[in-house]
């Protein structure tokens, strides 16, 4: 990247995304980012988190488009499975590369 | 504008990289059936050929579905998550297993058709039932170790 460039995109900080820079958001975003679809009980005992803080956090994932939520069953019990989008991986990995460039000084 | 240091970035970067460590209990539950699936049918491709019109016939297929059944119950209720791309990998060694199965039995079909055709009837050379098991079940058995070391296709 030129310096232009990079005086046209200013400092990383300005790179972070709003959806996943909150530390809940970033932990489901980042347990989510490992695999290709996780169980909801899976991720919620993984970000340490209750059921209800989870369902909140992963509908403003859902609205911004970034998580894909999967209604099923097993046997007769229900279970519901989270994945990233396509875009949802798109925006982790800028925001990472973000987070680099800030952590890197 | 969030105000973050490099102090805090580096947690967080430290923080993932915990959160995407290797599953590796689903790689292995989910390695373990892909590997079930192809030896199951490759297994079957050759019994059923072998038991053909004997009364083993039924039960061998009877066995089979169960074990099918019964493995893909343990796969779905033991494993919470697919590891980064092992489903594709899953599906590719099925469908290349699926497309092995089905061209050994129209092979070892016209075979025994010839071989009527031919006036000697009879089983099929049993070395060429088993390689074409074997081979069968090959493409699961290659995700599966895939799946395992948490390589994708």
């Amino acid at each position: 990247m030129s310096t232009e460039e990079k005086a046209g995109a200013g400092h990383a900080r300005h790179r972070l995304d709003d959806v996943i820079h909150a530390p809940v958001r970033f932990s489901i975003v980042a347990t989510l980012a490992g695999v290709d679809e996780a169980e909801f009980a899976m991720v919620r005992d993984e970000v340490e988190v209750s059921d209800s803080a989870l369902s909140k956090q992963v509908s403003t994932l859902e609205q911004a488009g970034y998580v894909r939520v999967r209604k099923g069953y097993i046997g007769k019990r229900p279970r519901t499975w989270l994945s990233l989008t396509a875009h949802g991986r798109r925006a982790f990995s800028d925001h990472l590369a973000a987070l680099r460039e800030i952590a890197g000084g | 504008m969030h105000e973050i240091t490099p102090r805090e970035a580096r947690r967080r970067l430290d923080h993932l990289e915990a959160a995407t460590a290797n599953r590796d209990a689903e790689r292995r539950i989910h390695a373990l059936a892909t590997a079930g699936f192809g030896v199951l049918m490759g297994g079957y491709l050759t019994i059923s050929r072998v038991v053909e019109e004997t009364r083993f016939e039924t039960v061998a297929l009877v066995l089979y579905v169960v074990l099918l059944g019964a493995l893909a119950a343990w796969q779905t209720r033991g494993a919470l998550a697919w590891p980064r791309h092992a489903r594709r990998t899953s599906w590719l060694g099925l469908g290349g297993t699926f497309v092995l199965f089905m061209g050994a039995v129209v092979l070892f079909n016209v075979r025994e058709v010839a071989r009527e055709d031919g006036g000697a009837p009879g089983p099929e050379n049993v070395v060429l039932l088993v390689a074409a098991g074997v081979l069968t079940a090959t493409p699961m058995l290659v995700a599966a170790v895939r799946i395992r070391r948490g390589g994708g296709v």
